[in-house]
């Protein structure tokens, strides 16, 4: 069983890495490049060698291209001491076209020229252009060196950088006492409570591990997750940070600095990262922090948007099996009945009408009739709220349930077997009970860890229509903003999940079914 | 002796060579167009001046190839770019000759008076059209109009700290006694004041919030790293300017208190306001502003290049040195012209003197940056900043909680496609003038095109905007004819342009997209006919840009955003009186004179029937958008007839069976675009009798479209005849903003098909 389930694992490991290799392929090499500037303001503003330089740097934000103009060259050489100031200050000018170079500036820009070309890059310099007559266009000559991306190293610089582990060397600074203390009694509560802790100097955060009394009690910082860094929808936030972190209002509560100051604040003291300097830097700094470990996140109100889709997705699911099961059975087992027509008509409405149709109609239907709140408001503690886009995600996954519940138990009523125990003489619902309904739910229960674990991933629609602050839109906004890293980051927790799910589903079904069975040796 | 003689000779070779010389470089006359013509260019290489009556008459080629298969794959740009020149002076000269003019003038009135009769004899040539503007749409609203800052440039416009909120709907007869009195009451500093009366007097409550949506979440919180207007929007309620526009569109001091100009013009100093505080999202104080924190803004700013530092470059305000720290050539950031002389005097320098520098203090661009509280969370500046940025420890900017707060507001709740709440700052200098003590604003991603107008009924928002269905609701329960009024529109202009030098007949990056069906005969007699300035005109006032607009905005609003001149009638105003010579006549424009009217002055007096300013419009109140101030058929025919004469005698004959073809490409994919494509087609083919053929090239979908026109960087590229496909909005106070981009080497000149 172990060795089938690593087994299983290794291939879904090795499934991941090949759907993130095509959705890099496809990003970064199939698209039109062109296509970031439609909407862009600034483009327009553009012209000539400017507006060049311009698509350049921006294809590199984006992270489709590596772009090193002349001027980094040079500025780099003068960081490492190989030139002086006024060698660099010379040999940056470069001239209208490549004959108007001075001698100084030849020799760099060759040494430029055949450094990236070794590397692979390729060095283009573009004239200034002409003068002499009316319609001139200002503007530099430009000279510099680009590549695209090699994808296998992209692809193997995403993996290597998707998991981080801190360490007491994150700060390159000269630090006393590195190292990691362990403590029963946690310093952020200022009562001495038992409240165990891992406190680390010179690693990034401060606090590796603690625990409080917020789920799921037990907090660390030692790892981290770097799914894919933001450059248009949250600039240098990583998908992941922004799925996690609490949403809303500011919630302040009394703090006590290390400093011993204590006052209202939304500052999460465990949450503390090295910044080198930056206590000396600010005011705020000195009067409440006595090391450099100074930058905190805040308590909000709210919840993170995997929290909002998972609470809301999780209890659709729950309602769904509860009803679409049991009315299954019911509908298979009054076939062509009244209520077996009934819930058929309403299976096939789901089916039929368009997923935004019915949940419009959900929305005016309950804000009108059933007065409930059509906002999703996160700063109101009503729960009703929560009501509506619970219940927009729960029906249609009634109706399927409904749909395969039936189905299967329809099929097993025609089989060999149950034709046989009718023929020995048990009662229909002994049949039900015995029989059918436990060969029936065996491919239903396959679908029991998917759906779980997919409600983290949110509902487009339903989140859009009520305003949930929830997960759901993630990848369409990407997708719409060109977000490249976050389009693969998210690419990449969906396809572990569906992985992951799929093999807990196969686990679960051979738990129901004992027939199931992944070791050879029962076979 | 010997030597005397070489030198002769060598004298004779060198003139005999700079006469071969200017002879090659003279444009090649198509003085026998026949079968052998192979040069794509050759139709374009003419002299263009057709109404020069010594021209002698031509024969146009008769050859049914198709330009695209003509042109094959591969032609000269240079050949392009020869008589690009000759063909701006003949067209666009006038217009050059009087802005020259107006760009000598230092007298800022005087000069935007010469701007705007330069602006007439732009809008003459007939070479663009104004088109369209966003904005005026049907609205109800709670909010006293011009009770926010007014610019039609910079970012003060979208300032919401001093709005003064009623708690019900503001009715429409008082809407419009309050914009009448702005209109009288402009420049006087009274008009705040006296609206407040005004509505205490009609029994309005004011409150102390407003609520409104929005469509777009910021993507940064370091202002000075993004170009995005969403960002925008939402950070400058969080900081301030030195200097800011008022209610009536006057400069008045904010963070600087005064300010000097050298008599050369070069070097701005600014007084800064002590004791002025940075707070963190939490209102805790981190320091006192001082004129260091603009120097570290404007480093950060070059440091960042987010896109609009070209606001601080040549392009813009021409910060001393500026290019060069952004191209890399000056490293030491002091000797960029920005200096901190003391705690509280901040110096500009810049690189020649620029009448609009003030105009543009109001731009995110030169607001301050809390250099220490940048430096705890992990900033830093120069060569290292692009390194250093990819970190984690750079935290600058990332959340609303990573910034230091100067202005306003600060920022409590920023959760995405959810809301974002603005809380009046504690330490704000100036909260006294704080009105609006909490605002809101709500995602709403238009699904639901009801929700708006439901929201602003209940009370849930302060104000919408209405599209079609609602407002057909808003009109069925009379709120509309109680509430409603017409937005203001922007400062965007799009317009409708002439290619004057086409050489493009399918898609630069993809020969087989976007071609033409245009012969060389075709392209010949096209290039001839759009050089004659009485056939654009023709053409532009047979276009209906009514019918146009509404297959975008809807029927009922059609006119509301069309625009009539480029720069929009009401982005500046006369401060004092001025007397300009228009057409020999001394004409004197009193204070307080919108630019619109001057150019309308100049327009009648050449007698030209284009209307940019209209004292009827609004309701009385002037205006030059919300009408067609063009389309005119009686006289676009009359023009047409004279093109015709005028195109005969150079051998290019106009008539229904042999028309004229003008290549108008659109994406077909999108269904209000193609509408409006044939639009214009209807009305220019209706008009001018079927003599004028508007031929529509199919794109397959934005890219294509975008390919023959935005993306194709040089004139040489562009592939149409007359094309949309660009708008263009402001980046300071002064016209010229806008007619700049028509001279030679500006950002629109290639749009006109010349490199």
């Amino acid at each position: 069983m172990t060795k089938y389930i690593l087994k299983r694992l290794l291939h879904g490991i090795f499934s991941i890495v090949i759907v993130i290799l095509i959705v890099m392929m496809l990003i970064f090499g199939l698209m039109n490049r062109q296509l970031i500037f439609a909407q862009d303001p600034v483009f327009n503003k553009m012209t000539g060698n400017q507006e060049t330089v311009y698509k350049y740097n921006r294809w590199k934000e984006y992270g489709y291209l590596d772009y090193v103009p002349y001027a980094e060259y040079l500025q780099s050489l003068l960081d490492e001491g190989k030139i002086d100031e006024n060698t660099h200050k010379k040999a940056v000018k470069i001239g209208a076209n490549p004959k108007k170079d001075s001698e100084l500036a030849k020799q760099y820009i060759d040494e430029f020229t055949k450094l990236y070309e070794s590397k692979g890059f390729k060095v283009i310099r573009i004239d200034a252009p002409d003068t002499g007559r009316r319609i001139q266009r200002s503007g530099n000559a430009i000279l510099f060196a680009t590549r695209d991306k090699p994808l296998f190293h992209r692809l193997y610089t995403y993996f290597a950088r998707l998991i981080s582990i801190d360490n007491i060397h994150y700060a390159k600074e000269d630090i006393e006492d590195r190292g990691l203390t362990f403590t029963w009694h946690d310093p952020y509560y200022q009562d001495g409570r038992f409240a165990p802790a891992v406190m680390g100097n010179g690693t990034q955060y401060k606090y590796l591990l603690y625990v409080n009394n917020e789920f799921p009690y037990i907090h660390q910082n030692l790892i981290t997750i770097n799914l894919g860094r933001s450059f248009v929808v949250n600039r240098g936030v990583d998908v992941f940070t922004t799925m996690t972190k609490s949403q809303g209002t500011l919630a302040p509560r009394t703090v006590t600095y290390p400093t011993g100051l204590t006052e209202r604040s939304a500052d999460d003291l465990h949450s503390a990262t090295y910044q080198p300097r930056s206590r000396e830097a600010s005011r705020i700094n000195v009067e409440r922090f006595d090391d450099d470990y100074t930058v905190v996140n805040t308590f909000k109100a709210g919840k993170s948007k995997l929290g909002y889709s998972f609470i809301i997705g999780i209890i659709a699911t729950a309602i769904a099996y509860g009803l679409g099961i049991p009315i299954g059975i019911a509908m298979a087992r009054h076939k062509d009945g009244l209520f077996d027509k009934i819930s058929t008509v309403y299976i096939v409405f789901i089916i039929a009408v368009p997923s935004l149709a019915y949940i419009f109609l959900f929305k005016a239907l309950g804000g009108k009739l059933l007065k409930l709140p059509t906002t999703f408001d996160m700063d109101s503690d009503n729960l009703k709220m929560y009501f509506l886009p619970i219940i927009s995600l729960a029906l249609p996954s009634i109706a399927n349930l409904m749909k395969w519940t039936r189905r299967y138990m329809i099929d097993q009523m025609n089989s060999d077997y149950v034709k046989f125990a009718r023929a020995e003489g048990f009662s229909e619902s002994q049949i039900f009970r015995k029989h059918v309904l436990k060969n029936a739910i065996i491919p239903i229960t396959h679908g029991i860890p998917g759906s779980i674990l997919f409600a983290m991933t949110g509902a487009i629609i339903t989140e859009r229509v009520y305003v949930v602050p929830g997960a759901g839109n993630l990848l369409t906004t990407a997708i719409n903003a060109y977000d490249n890293y976050v389009i693969v980051g998210v690419t990449l927790f969906y396809a572990t999940l569906s992985v992951v799910s799929l093999i807990m589903g196969d686990i679960l079904m051979s738990l129901v079914d004992p027939r199931i069975t992944y070791t050879k040796k029962a076979r | 002796m010997k030597s005397g003689y070489w030198k002769k000779l060598l004298a004779l070779v060198l003139a005999s060579v700079l006469l071969f010389g200017v002879a090659a470089c003279k444009p090649d006359k198509p003085a026998e167009p026949s079968k052998e013509q192979t040069k794509a260019s050759e139709p374009e290489g003419s002299d263009p001046v057709e109404s020069d009556p010594v021209e002698p008459v031509e024969t146009a080629p008769d050859d049914d190839t198709l330009m695209a298969i003509k042109l094959g794959e591969v032609t000269e740009p240079e050949n392009h770019i020869a008589n690009c020149d000759a063909i701006y002076d003949a067209q666009l000269g006038e217009y050059l000759e009087y802005y020259e003019k107006a760009l000598e003038e230092d007298d800022l009135n005087l000069r935007w008076a010469l701007q705007a009769i330069a602006e007439a004899k732009f809008l003459e040539s007939g070479v663009i059209l104004p088109a369209t503007t966003q904005g005026g749409t049907n609205s109800i609203s709670r909010v006293v109009p011009y009770s926010t800052y007014f610019a039609l440039w910079g970012n003060d416009a979208d300032k919401v700290h001093t709005a003064l909120v009623a708690t019900e709907l503001i009715k429409k007869e008082d809407r419009e006694a309050l914009k009448a009195m702005w209109n009288d009451l402009k420049g006087t500093g009274t008009y705040y004041e006296e609206a407040k009366k005004f509505m205490a007097d009609k029994g309005y409550e004011l409150k102390d919030e407003w609520t409104y949506f929005y469509t777009s979440d910021p993507k940064t919180w370091d202002y000075l790293a993004t170009y995005y207007s969403a960002d925008s929007e939402a950070i400058l309620l969080t900081i301030d300017g030195l200097y800011s526009y008022d209610q009536e569109g006057v400069l008045q001091p904010s963070l600087a208190t005064d300010y000097e100009v050298s008599d050369d013009g070069l070097k701005y100093t600014f007084k800064l306001r002590e004791g002025v505080k940075w707070v963190d999202s939490q209102g805790r104080e981190v320091a006192e502003m001082v004129a260091d924190d603009f120097v570290a803004a404007m480093q950060h700013l070059l440091d960042a290049k987010g896109g609009l530092e070209y606001l601080v470059t040549s392009a813009g305000a021409g910060i001393l040195n500026a290019e060069e720290y952004l191209a890399g050539e000056v490293t030491d950031f002091d000797e960029v012209g920005v200096k901190a002389l003391d705690e509280y005097t901040l110096e500009y320098t810049l690189t020649k003197p620029c009448s609009f520098f003030m105009s543009m203090l109001s731009y995110n661009v030169f607001a301050p940056m809390c250099r220490t509280y940048y430096d705890s969370m992990g900033g830093v500046f120069g060569s290292d900043f692009e390194d250093v940025k990819a970190e984690d420890s750079y935290k600058y900017g990332k959340s609303p909680d990573a910034i230091a707060y100067i202005g306003p507001y600060l920022v409590t709740n920023s959760t995405a496609e959810t809301k974002i709440v603005f809380e009046a700052n504690p330490n704000y200098w100036n909260k006294d003038a704080v009105t609006i003590k909490k605002n809101t604003w709500l995602f709403n991603d238009g699904s639901d095109p009801m929700k708006p107008y439901n929201d602003c009924m209940a009370g849930v928002v302060d104000g919408c905007g209405l599209n079609p269905s609602s407002y057909e609701v808003a009109k069925g329960d009379g709120n509309f004819e109680k509430y409603g009024y017409v937005s203001g529109t922007t400062a965007v202009t799009f317009s409708i342009f002439f290619n004057l030098n086409r050489n493009a007949f399918m898609n630069s990056n993809d020969a087989t997209k976007c071609v033409s069906t245009q012969t060389v005969t075709d392209a010949w007699r096209t290039h001839r006919a759009i050089n004659n300035k009485h056939f654009r005109l023709a053409f532009m006032y047979s276009l209906d840009r009514a019918t146009y607009n509404a297959q975008t905005v809807g029927e009922d609003v059609k006119f509301n955003s069309l625009r009539n001149s480029y720069v929009p009638w009401n982005f500046v105003s006369l401060d004092e009186d001025v007397v300009v010579d228009i057409n020999g006549t001394e004409t004197n424009f009193p204070a307080g004179t919108w630019y619109g009217e001057i150019v309308q002055a100049q327009l009648d007096a050449d007698g030209y029937p284009i209307v940019v300013y209209n004292p009827e419009a609004d309701n009385g109140l002037g205006s030059g958008d919300g009408y067609d101030g063009w389309f005119n058929p009686d006289a676009a025919v009359e023009e047409l007839n004279i093109a015709i004469d005028e195109l005969a005698k150079v051998g290019v004959e106009i008539s229904k069976e042999n028309p004229i073809k003008i290549d108008y490409p659109y994406p077909k994919a999108s269904e209000s675009f193609s509408k409006k494509a044939n639009a214009l087609k209807q009305s220019v083919e209706g008009v001018l009798d079927g003599k004028v053929v508007f031929n529509l090239v199919p794109a397959e979908d934005f890219i294509e479209w975008y390919y023959t026109s935005y993306y194709a960087a040089t004139g040489y590229e562009k592939n149409y005849d007359i094309s949309d496909a660009s708008g263009w909005g402001p980046d300071y106070g002064d016209p010229a903003t806008y007619l700049n981009t028509y001279l030679p080497g500006g950002d629109m000149v290639n749009g006109i098909g010349l490199d």
